[in-house]
C-alpha cells in the first residue's frame, strides 16, 4: 500500500517539488535573513497569490493563455521591485515599512480579484494560498525547476557581493562594489524564489519554509559558509518527513512541513542557547 | 609622479537643500599626513565621500592623483583605502576577521571572487601590520571596538593603497587603542609612505604625528601645522568660546568643551 502510494506520479512530482523548494530556500533564506528583511518573503508570496487570482480572472474573461502562474510571477516580481526601490537609499526601517505596505496592498488586491472569481475556479487560487504540492504537473515542475536553477546560479556567482552589501552597504560601495545592482539583484532573486515556493507550498507557508530553516542554520552554523548547506538539510528534512506524515496521518502536506520547519528552528535556538552556557 | 594626492577646488556639496560643504579648496601632498578637524555635522564625512567619488559635487572639482573620482571611480578606488566611520554592522551577517580583511582584496576581482593564495597572503600581511594576525578565524563581531577598527584598517591596507582615508578611526575606541592606532598610522605614513587623510573631531591623539591640520565647518576655516591652527581665536570660530589650547612638551592640545555649536 505504502509503496504503491510512494510510486504514484503525483507523489514523485511532490517529492521533486520539495527538492526544488529546498534548494531555493537554501539560497534565498540566507539572503533574506542576512539583510534582515525576512518579511519580504511573506509580501511577495501574497502578491503572487493576488497575481494568481488575477490570472484566473483573466482566464474566465476569455484570455485563456494567461496562466495563473504568470500572474503570480508578474505580481510577485513587481511588488518586490517596488520594495527594493523604496529601500534603495533608505534605512532598513523604511524598507520594513515598504514591505508592510506592499503586503497589505497585495492582500487587498487578492481579496478584490477573488471577489470576481467563479466558485468553481476557486480551487485554482486556493492552491496558491495553502499549497498544492500533490497537484504539481510536469510542466509546473519544469517551470519551477528552471527558475530555481536560475536563482541558484546567480546566488552562487554573487554570494560574496550579497553578503558584503548585507554586512555594510557603505563600505561595499567604497570598495567599488556596484551596490545598486546587487541590491536589486538580491531582491529579484528572493522574489523569484518565493514565487517558486508559493506555487509549491502556498503563500501562508512560504515564511515557514524559507525563513525558518535559514534562521535555524544561522543559530547552528559555526561559519557563514556552512549556512546554505545546513539550511538545505533542514528544508529537505522537513519537506520529506512532512510529505511522508501526510500519507500516514492524512493532514495537508504544507501544514506538516510548516510545523516541522518551525520545530527545527525552535530546536536550533535551544541548542545554541545551551551551547553558549 | 603626481605631486598632489588630493586636489580640491571650490567644492560645494548639498543634500537636497542642506549645504554640507561650501567652496572648499584643499591641496594634500603625496606622502602627507593630513587631519581634518571639525565638530559633528561639519561635512567631514561628506568630504571623504566626495574624494571617493561616491557623491556628485554641485560645483567644483576633485582630483585624486590626477584622476576624477566621480568619472574614473575604478582607478581612484584602486589608489585609496577607506576606513568608514560607522560600520552599520548587521548582526545577521557573521564574518570571520579573515573574511572581512579579504573583502579588500576580493573587491578588486570579478565574481565569484574566489580568494587566491596571494589574496590570503596579502590579507594576512595586512592583519600583521595592525598586529592581529592571530585573529584570522575569530568572529569579527566578537572583537572589541578598537580591534574591529584595526581589522577595518587592515582591510583598507590589503590593496596597498597610496592614500588612506580614515573617518573618525579613534571614536568609540579606548584610550590605549587610540594611542596604538595613532602611532601605527604614523609608522604607516613614515615607513610605508602611505599618504593619510584622517577625519577627526578630536585631534589630540594624533597631534604630534600630523603634518598639517585643516579646520572644517562647512568651509575650511584654517589650514596649517598644528601650531598654526590650534589657537583659541581660530578654534573659537568653529567651536565657540569653550575652547582652551595648552602647550605640553612643545605640542599643542585643544580642549573643547562643547562640540555642538
Ligand atoms: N545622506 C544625507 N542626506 C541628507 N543630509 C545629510 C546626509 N549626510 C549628511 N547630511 C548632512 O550634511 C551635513 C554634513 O554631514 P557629515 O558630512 O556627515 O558631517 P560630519 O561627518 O562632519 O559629522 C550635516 O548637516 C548632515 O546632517
Ligand atoms: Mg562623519
Amino acid at each position: 500500500m505504502f509503496l504503491e502510494i510512494m510510486g504514484s506520479p503525483f507523489i514523485v512530482n511532490a517529492l521533486i517539488g520539495i527538492i526544488i523548494a529546498s534548494f531555493v530556500s537554501a539560497a534565498i533564506g540566507h539572503i533574506l535573513t542576512s539583510r534582515g528583511i525576512t518579511f519580504l518573503s511573506a509580501e511577495v508570496a501574497h502578491a503572487a497569490l493576488g497575481g494568481a487570482a488575477f490570472g484566473v480572472l483573466l482566464q474566465t474573461l476569455g484570455i485563456i493563455w494567461f496562466e495563473p502562474l504568470y500572474g503570480a510571477f508578474l505580481f510577485g516580481v513587481v511588488s518586490a521591485l517596488i520594495t527594493a526601490y523604496a529601500g534603495l537609499r533608505g534605512s532598513r526601517e523604511q524598507m520594513e515599512a515598504a514591505i508592510g505596505v506592499s503586503l497589505a496592498m497585495s492582500m487587498a488586491l487578492a481579496v478584490v480579484f477573488l471577489g470576481y472569481i467563479r466558485s468553481e475556479d476557486m480551487p485554482k487560487v486556493w492552491g496558491y494560498l495553502v499549497g498544492d504540492i500533490l497537484l504539481l504537473t510536469v510542466d509546473d515542475l519544469l517551470f519551477l525547476g528552471s527558475l530555481a536553477i536560475l536563482v541558484g546560479f546567480f546566488y552562487i556567482l554573487f554570494r560574496r557581493e550579497l553578503l558584503y552589501i548585507a554586512f555594510d552597504i557603505e563600505s561595499a560601495e567604497a570598495l567599488g562594489i556596484k551596490v545598486k545592482f546587487y541590491h536589486y539583484l538580491s531582491i529579484l532573486l528572493a522574489a523569484i524564489g518565493v514565487i517558486v515556493t508559493t506555487k509549491a507550498l502556498g503563500a501562508i507557508l512560504v515564511y515557514a519554509f524559507i525563513i525558518a530553516p535559514a534562521a535555524a542554520a544561522n543559530e547552528i552554523a559555526k561559519k557563514t559558509s556552512q549556512i546554505p548547506l545546513i539550511t538545505l538539510a533542514i528544508a529537505l528534512f522537513s519537506g520529506m518527513i512532512g510529505l511522508t506524515l501526510t500519507f500516514t496521518v492524512n493532514i495537508p502536506a504544507s501544514g506538516t512541513i510548516g510545523i516541522l520547519a518551525s520545530i527545527a528552528y525552535l530546536m536550533a535556538i535551544t541548542y545554541s542557547r545551551l551551547r553558549r552556557k | 609622479m603626481e605631486k598632489y594626492a588630493v586636489k580640491i577646488e571650490d567644492l560645494t556639496i548639498t543634500y537636497d537643500d542642506v549645504v554640507a560643504i561650501e567652496n572648499v579648496n584643499l591641496e594634500m601632498l603625496d606622502g602627507e599626513f593630513l587631519a581634518i578637524m571639525g565638530p559633528n555635522g561639519a561635512g567631514k564625512t561628506t568630504l571623504l565621500k566626495a574624494i571617493l567619488g561616491l557623491i556628485k559635487p554641485v560645483r567644483g572639482k576633485v582630483e585624486v592623483y590626477g584622476y576624477n573620482p566621480f568619472h574614473e571611480g575604478d582607478k581612484v578606488r584602486h589608489l585609496i583605502g577607506y576606513v568608514p566611520q560607522k560600520v552599520m554592522l548587521s548582526k545577521a551577517v557573521r564574518l570571520t576577521v579573515g573574511e572581512v580583511v579579504l573583502m579588500g582584496a576580493l573587491a578588486r576581482k570579478y565574481p565569484p571572487r574566489i580568494p587566491s593564495e596571494k589574496d590570503v597572503n596579502s590579507a594576512l600581511e595586512a592583519l600583521k601590520i595592525v598586529g592581529l594576525e592571530e585573529f584570522w578565524n575569530r568572529d569579527f563581531l566578537e572583537l572589541s571596538g578598537g580591534q574591529q577598527r584595526r581589522v577595518l584598517i587592515a582591510r583598507a591596507l590589503v590593496s596597498k593603497p597610496k592614500l588612506l582615508l580614515l573617518d573618525e578611526p579613534l571614536t568609540g575606541v579606548d584610550v590605549r587603542s587610540q594611542a596604538e592606532i595613532s602611532a601605527f598610522l604614523n609608522e604607516l605614513n613614515r615607513k610605508h609612505k602611505v599618504s593619510i587623510l584622517m577625519v577627526t573631531h578630536d585631534l589630540n591623539p594624533v597631534v604630534e604625528y600630523v603634518d598639517r591640520v585643516a579646520l572644517l565647518f562647512r568651509k575650511i576655516y584654517a589650514i596649517g601645522t598644528p601650531e598654526e591652527v590650534l589657537k583659541e581665536d581660530i578654534l573659537s570660530k568653529v567651536y565657540g568660546s569653550r575652547v582652551r589650547v595648552f602647550a605640553y612638551g612643545g605640542v599643542c592640545f585643544a580642549i573643547i568643551g562643547d562640540v555642538h555649536r
